[in-house]
């Protein structure tokens, strides 16, 4: 799970340009949104477009469960390790 | 021949990759050096991180000269000039939606003409409000064009942005290319420095402009030597220095 926590956090940053931040310097459990790395709702949209195409999964249409499976790095992995189709 | 009210240039701030201060750009407008095409993104540190990130090559230009202290920006109407804009990512969505047929939202979202100054203003927290203009080879007219209409309608100063990048090789063969990633900005104002002027002849010896003219704005500006500017190829349009009035004894 660690790989996978590490390969998200990498995905993260290369897929939404934040410069001068590293692997490590992101809370596997801190809130992505909002007070804990600080993004919006079109980082949201930009993340679900790059794990649809790295790990084929999609997003559901129920926001709140959206929401849950975004709550922070550790809750992305759970839900790519359980659901990637690829 | 139409002459429209006379206005004056005051702040001005300037970036290109490794033209770091006004010493480099009047060098530039002496032709002792010119500019250079490389990649290098404006540091723009002024601006917070998590919003610099979206924006562009010739955006962060844009970024760092509207938040240069030597501009002093104090929520003026901005004038917004790029003759290409976004181009860069337009092409990168419709590249993506025929490969993949997914497109980035980011990069959808900072495609609009208006995307640069709406980043500086959220980074500001400002209300200012906002022309973004695009023209072929009169973007330098069109864009004082705006900047008067904002003096007339009661703003005391009007700031006036230009950026552009080359554009993506693909489209290279079909146009006049921008030398250059560039952006500069001047702080207008009314006054008795310049006007805009149509249907005079042009003073012997004054060349008429060719392609893109904002870098030619910025050159004519920053050259006090020179006394007109033509803005369009058919050379109706000018851009006078005016003389400074004699002091009455």
């Amino acid at each position: 799970m660690c790989v996978l926590i590490d390969e998200i956090k990498t995905l993260i940053i290369e897929t939404l340009n934040l410069e001068d931040v590293t692997v490590a310097d992101i809370d596997s459990d801190a809130p992505l949104f909002a007070d804990g790395l600080g993004l919006d709702s079109i980082d949201a949209l930009e993340l679900g477009v790059a794990l649809h195409k790295r790990y084929g999964l999609t997003m559901s249409p129920d926001l709140d469960e959206t929401r849950q499976h975004f709550a922070s790095v550790r809750r992305v992995a759970d839900y790519v390790a359980a659901n990637r189709s690829c | 021949m139409v002459s429209l009210p006379g206005f004056s240039f005051r702040r001005w701030g300037a970036w290109s990759p490794a033209m770091f201060d006004a010493q480099g750009w009047q060098a530039w407008v002496r032709e002792e050096t010119s500019l250079n095409a490389s990649e290098e993104m404006a540091p723009a540190k002024a601006i917070p991180p998590l919003l610099r990130r979206r924006a562009s090559l010739p955006g962060r230009a844009a970024l760092e000269v509207l938040s240069t202290p030597m501009l002093a920006y104090a929520d003026q109407p901005i004038v917004f000039c790029s003759r290409h804009g976004e181009v860069g990512r337009s092409l990168a969505i419709q590249q993506a939606l025929a490969e993949v047929g997914q497109v980035s939202p980011q990069e959808f979202s900072m495609s609009v003409h208006n995307a640069t100054p709406g980043l500086f203003l959220i980074a500001r927290q400002s209300r200012a409000r906002v022309t973004a203009v695009a023209s072929e080879n009169r973007l330098a007219l069109s864009g004082m064009f705006e900047a008067l209409s904002w003096l007339a309608d009661g703003a005391p100063s009007v700031i006036l942005v230009f950026c552009d990048a080359p554009l993506p090789a693909l489209f290279q063969p079909f146009t006049d290319n921008e030398p250059a990633c560039f952006a500069f900005a001047l702080e207008m104002m009314a006054g008795n420095d310049y006007r805009l002027v149509h249907g005079d002849p042009l003073p012997p010896g004054t060349q008429r402009e060719k392609g893109t003219t904002s870098l030619s704005l910025l050159r004519f500006v920053l050259d006090e030597t020179r006394n007109a500017l033509s803005l369009t190829e058919s050379a109706d349009w000018q851009l006078q220095r005016l003389a400074p009035e004699a002091d009455c004894a």
